[in-house]
């Protein structure tokens, strides 16, 4: 764990002191970690108001569980890891029901390459929270949180291949967006 | 990872975001209402683990302690077999005979160590350490004899049990006796004083006891010695000088006593009250109850839930039928009323009331705030009809008392409710049938029953038991669970027909 200090106290007498209920410590950490799990959050959520609903459940869910945390690896790990599964429990095995499994190649489709890095934060979070919940979930696994599709079908109790489905669709909606942002601008 | 990943994992994975504000409160108020449910809840299993752990308990020290008392009273049955085979009198007689050198049959060796007693009653006395320290020799007299035949040990705790309850009329027979002998030997004083000596010579073990027991009765010595060896050596020894006769006369009193006692005390000859009975009975219950949901979201929901409803006294009454087979098998069945109450406690502290007074022209004269006028209480009750089906063990213990294990369910025909709880929205609305199931289908039960017999036809009944609701009260589209587990204390009249 890093030696994190926060006003003079050290990330692991912050967690002491939150596991003795101690609002005041409690209310420390959550500021701390609050800007980048809302982000976390976000990604997952369709709409902000769903996002706080996952903040507020994963926080809950952090310091009642606060015991839990082994101290030899990152705590900003664990709680970014109780955020993403707390916002998984709220999708649904259904999101994934009426798909069809089959590999696509967007790679063809795609034209200029170096679109994606002319996108701002706020375009990128734009387009990936009109992502339907599936492919929203499998692209932000893979290619940000950076699960392996066995991964991803483990937590989302899914096969392996509908994960690789789900990935490619989602990369395919993407890219056509991307394209029309782009025709847009132009 | 595709320049698409790379561009998205580089952008948003560390990216921040404004949170909302009001967010921490409302995280704050989850886990106060989190904690607050962790204070409330009952643990269910804990209670359910410790009642029947400290049941099977009691249980098994009462087994262990009536079983004891079967076993010497089975002694006592042995000890009147042998009492009445002839034989086995020859024995004792011979044993006694041998082991204290024929204080018995000799007569006149006897009165003269009466008498030797008697004239040396002051040296008893003065001697009384040296007497304890015989008499515990005559007690390891006794043990030898025990290693000698086995059957008479038994037979010799039987007598020593059979004397200290008879105990009474041993001393009548002891004083007599005493005062018998020393009639006799105050007629030969001279011709016994002469013998006496040789005897006391020849059989010191003899004089010891008899020294014993011609104090038994008066000397204060004799009572402590008696006090601290243990009524053994005082019943044998009493067995010696009373002769051959006078003991064949106590063991048929002993018998005759016995034997009466059999008739009413013995397990082994009690049987189960075998037949039909009706039973009657009433239980103050205490039930635990327990929300669920799977949905995770609901937790503050369930909080405040289990915050509001407190859980108050509960009942059951009803009747059985049980036919019970000699074998202490029985079978039950009959109607069950259980109903559990709660209370609901709400008060919203929001809640304010503002009075205002005004004119004609509608100006407020005078304004008031009154606050807590919100709360709402109600007495919440769950009804239910069943018929138990059980299935039970009984096994006697005494002529007074039984001991059962029943087991069974209890198939619900009817059930109801009525009261008030808060809904999703948190705000207090009355139980509706829409949210509750109209039967309960199967709960399990399981008990320990306790018979007093108060008569031949009539026994009161003590009866812990538990019961638990395999389903929840609540209906299946409902999203939280509401479950119960109940305690109760069940009494009762059985009328056996």
């Amino acid at each position: 764990m890093s030696p994190l200090n926060i006003r003079g106290i050290t990330e692991i007498k912050l967690i002491e002191q939150c596991l003795l209920n101690d609002r005041v410590s409690q209310k420390q950490l959550y500021e701390l970690y609050a800007r980048k799990m809302f982000g976390v959050c976000k990604r997952y959520a369709r709409y902000e108001a769903e996002a706080e609903d996952f903040m507020q459940e994963g926080f809950v869910s952090v310091f009642r569980n606060l015991h839990q945390f082994k101290r030899n690896g990152s705590f900003e790990g664990w709680i970014r890891r109780i955020m993403v599964n707390t916002a998984l429990k709220h999708i649904k095995k259904k999101s994934f029901s009426h798909e069809i499994p089959g590999i696509e190649d967007y790679k063809s489709r795609s034209a200029d390459p170096d679109i994606f890095s002319k996108l701002s934060e706020d375009e990128l979070m734009k387009l990936i929270s009109e992502l339907p919940d599936g492919y929203r979930a499998v692209f932000n696994l893979y290619a940000i949180e950076g699960f392996s599709h066995k991964e991803i079908g483990e937590q989302l109790d899914i096969g392996e291949s509908t994960s690789r489905s789900q990935l490619v669709k989602a990369r395919r909606l993407l890219q056509q967006k991307i394209e029309n942002l782009k025709n847009i601008a132009v | 990872m595709s320049k698409l990943d790379k561009a998205f994992n580089e952008k948003l994975y560390d990216r921040l975001e404004t949170v909302p504000e009001g967010l921490w409160d409302k995280i704050e108020s989850k886990l106060d209402a989190a904690e607050a449910a962790d204070k409330t809840r009952l643990p269910i299993w804990g209670i359910a683990t410790t009642v029947v752990v400290l049941s099977i308990l009691l249980a098994g020290i009462y087994s262990y302690t009536s079983r004891k008392d079967d076993i010497s009273r089975s002694n006592n049955q042995d000890l009147l077999s042998e009492v009445s085979n002839g034989d086995k009198k020859e024995n004792i007689t011979n044993i006694n005979r041998a082991d204290f050198n024929n204080s018995t049959d000799s007569n006149s060796n006897t009165k003269s160590t009466i008498a030797n007693s008697t004239t040396n009653a002051s040296q008893t006395a003065s001697n009384s350490t040296n007497t304890l320290s015989n008499i515990k020799n005559i007690t390891d007299l006794q043990l030898d004899i025990n290693n000698t035949n086995n059957r008479t040990i038994s037979l010799s705790a039987e007598i020593q049990r059979s004397a200290i309850l008879n105990e009474k009329q041993f001393d009548i027979k002891t004083s007599d006796n005493i005062d018998k002998y020393q009639k006799s030997s105050s007629d030969n004083f001279g011709e016994a004083d002469e013998n006496s000596r040789n005897n006391v010579n020849n059989n010191s073990r003899t004089n010891e006891v008899i020294n014993a027991q011609a104090s038994l009765s008066k000397d204060k010595v004799t009572t402590e010695a008696v006090s601290i060896i243990g009524d053994q050596s005082r019943v044998l020894a009493e067995l010696a000088i009373l002769g051959k006769q006078e003991t064949f006369s106590l063991q048929n009193e002993l018998r005759e006593y016995d034997a009466n006692r059999l008739l009413t005390d013995c397990p082994s000859f009690i049987e189960t009250r075998p037949g039909f009975h009706l039973e009657l009975y009433v239980s103050p219950d205490f039930a635990v109850r327990s929300f669920s949901s799977a949905d995770s979201e609901l937790d503050n929901y369930i909080a405040r839930r289990d915050v509001s409803e407190s859980a108050f006294l509960s009942f059951s009454a009803g009747f059985r039928i049980s036919y019970t087979t000699k074998s202490g098998i029985a079978f039950k069945t009959g109607v069950n009323y259980s109903q559990i109450n709660e209370i609901f406690d709400y008060r919203n502290p929001d809640s304010l009331q503002i009075t205002r007074v005004l004119n004609e022209a509608g100006e407020i004269l005078e304004e008031s705030e009154t606050y807590g006028l919100g709360e709402i209480r109600t007495h919440n009750a769950y009804r239910s009809l069943d018929i138990p089906l059980l299935v039970a063990l009984e096994m006697p213990f005494n002529d007074k008392f039984s001991v059962g294990l029943n087991t069974g369910v209890f198939v619900n025909l009817l059930f109801s409710q009525k009261g008030s709880f808060l809904n999703q929205e948190l705000n207090p609305v009355s139980i509706s049938g829409s949210n509750y199931k109209s039967s309960l289908g199967l709960s399990f039960t399981g008990s320990i029953a306790l018979h007093f017999y108060l008569s031949p036809r009539v026994d009161f009944m003590i009866e812990p038991n538990l019961r638990y609701y395999s389903q929840s009260f609540t209906s299946n589209s409902y999203p939280i669970s509401q479950e119960y587990l109940k305690l109760g204390l069940l009494t009762g009249i059985r009328y056996n027909f």
